[in-house]
């Protein structure tokens, strides 16, 4: 009873919506990159609750199922077949015992989740089966490593569930990004011919990405203010350091930092800039909280989850 | 010792889900003390509209439930909380932690540089260092990383320019105002000016920390053989 790993890399984790409560001893939260098409998964998999999915960061991902079961796949796609058939995102599929799932690497978008209906029996680290690898806890050993062959991921509850999502709803991660972010912390101290320059001249997404940040490339901010003091860090935070280059602190971010930061991504465009890869164009715009904050409820409500 | 502040300064909603608290007097070591009075004073009834917090030099960001509080709701959640803090502030009796630290040079690599910069011996640099009792005044950047201060002015400068990739665990450091002891291999750019061999965190069914915010620390030099001694009775 259980997904027996054949192929995995060290970008491909165990992940549930992360671990609260620990922050103010310097315990990083993790959790998926990408809410959306890990919500998605939640959802078309019959149990918005459920524990842990797989984080699949650029593919290359082979499994076998040992018992028949129901399983998708969201995010990136991967071109994935299961014993030999295509086997598209989004929408249920079941598997029979042996059949091998195989996903290559995805021809647009990084990131992709996996997990079955029942989820996986993985054992809690502190109230979650997050990876985190700073600070060495989650994952299915509970010691933060990430997936590798010969893993062995127990079913919980094994069942079979049909679900999809509505083709609309499908996200493009082709279409260039306009990242929405509310001006915050040290906004003001920034010269308004930087704000200038973010909102109106093209950034990329750099080479120099991970789960805990993405840093972004572009014309460079002119007069960053000094850094101060550490204070603490909320998910998406936009920390830009002395070299004017700005980068969105995500899911493994450190708790505390002094650069400035100019402001929050809006929640629903972090994972959207997540699935952007080096080299995708990436437009910004400040946007009021109240307006972010009317989204969120409405994502939250939609989906019936709680972080 | 008297509490620092009895009010915030004013209340910075972040993100959706986000709010910073700041408070007067940072780097005050009664500020930290009642910082890690606010996190208990706030955690102690597990209310469900708090996620979580994450304090940091007079700041405090609450990550909180906007589907289950309003903002006027929080604020006063906030305020009685910050009454219990302020409360549990002026009976605090707490014992200061003994850090034993070898100050080798063989596990010391930054210690003659420092040395050299503030004018000073290699004796005067731990003399000072031993000199005087810190405070826990924030934790974060790793899982237990305690910036402690204030550090004597002598020996006080800036951070390396150019970050170490790979600081040992045990690893005692100096950059700026403060000192701290890395808990686990990380990069770091702090001044490497000696070794413990005390664990800083210890996980069990729950995260022990060795040096909590707000905690009164104190560092005991050791000679290389007794450090050698402890490690391996470890």
């Amino acid at each position: 009873m259980s997904l027996r790993i054949h192929h995995a890399s060290p970008l491909h984790t165990l992940q549930d919506w992360g671990r609260f409560g620990y922050q103010s001893l310097g315990v990083t939260t993790a959790g998926p990159l990408d809410l959306l098409a890990f919500c998605w998964l939640q959802h078309i998999l019959g149990d918005p609750k459920q524990t842990a999915a797989i984080e699949i960061i650029r593919g290359g991902f082979v499994a076998e199922f040992t018992q028949a079961v129901s399983f998708a796949l969201t995010g990136a796609d991967c071109r994935a077949d299961l014993a030999g058939r295509p086997c598209p995102n989004w929408i249920t599929q079941n598997a029979k015992p042996g059949d091998l799932l195989r996903l290559n690497s995805p021809s647009h978008g990084q990131i992709t989740y996996l997990s079955i209906a029942g989820g996986f029996d993985v054992k809690r680290r502190f109230g979650s089966v997050a990876t985190s690898r700073r600070d060495q806890l989650g994952g299915l050993d509970g010691d933060g490593s990430p997936l590798k062959a010969g893993d062995e991921l127990p079913f919980r509850n094994p069942h079979q569930h049909l679900g999809g999502v509505p083709r609309r709803f499908i996200p493009n991660y082709q279409e260039t990004l306009t990242l929405r972010f509310m001006p915050c912390y040290q906004a003001e101290a920034f010269s308004q011919e930087g704000l200038h320059r973010l909102l109106h001249e093209a950034y990329q997404v750099s080479h120099d990405i991970s789960r805990m940040g993405y840093r972004l490339q572009g014309p460079p901010l002119p007069d960053v203010p000094p850094a101060g003091l550490s204070e603490p860090i909320a998910f998406g935070s936009i920390q830009v350091p002395p070299d004017g280059q700005p980068i969105v602190l995500l899911r493994d971010r450190q708790s505390l930092g002094g650069y400035p930061k100019i402001g929050i991504v809006m929640r629903e465009d972090i994972g959207a800039l997540c699935q952007r890869r080096p080299g995708d164009p990436i437009r910004w715009q400040a946007i009021h909280r109240q307006i972010c904050l009317d989204r969120f409820l409405q994502f939250r409500g939609y989906f019936g989850v709680i972080v | 010792m008297t509490a620092s502040w009895t009010h915030w300064q004013r209340l910075e909603w972040l993100s959706e889900d986000t709010l910073l608290v700041h408070f007067p007097n940072p780097t005050d070591v009664a500020t930290a003390a009642q910082l890690a009075n606010l996190v208990q004073a706030l955690f102690a009834d597990r209310p469900d509209w708090l996620w979580d917090v994450t304090p940091g030099f007079g700041k405090l960001l609450v990550h909180y439930r906007p589907d289950r509080i309003d903002p006027l709701t929080l604020e006063q959640a906030l305020s009685k909380a910050l009454r219990r803090a302020v409360a549990a502030d002026a009976q605090e009796t707490q014992s200061v932690i003994e850090i034993p630290v070898c100050y080798d040079p063989r596990v010391a690599p930054d210690l003659a540089d420092v040395a050299t910069y503030a004018d000073l011996s290699i004796d005067a640099v731990v003399a000072l260092h031993c000199s005087v009792e810190y405070r826990v005044l924030a934790v974060g950047f790793a899982l237990g990383f305690a910036y402690m201060g204030p550090l004597p002015t002598p020996i006080q400068l800036p951070r390396k320019r150019t970050p170490r990739t790979q600081v040992p665990a045990g690893s005692v450091a100096i950059a700026e105002a403060q000192t701290t002891v890395y808990p686990i291999d990380t990069p770091g750019g702090w001044h490497l000016i000696g070794r413990t061999h005390q664990p800083l965190v210890r996980l069990s069914d729950t995260i022990d920390l060795t040096l909590p915010l707000g905690s009164r620390v104190r560092f005991t030099p050791i000679s290389y053989a007794e450090s050698l001694t402890l490690e391996n009775a470890r």
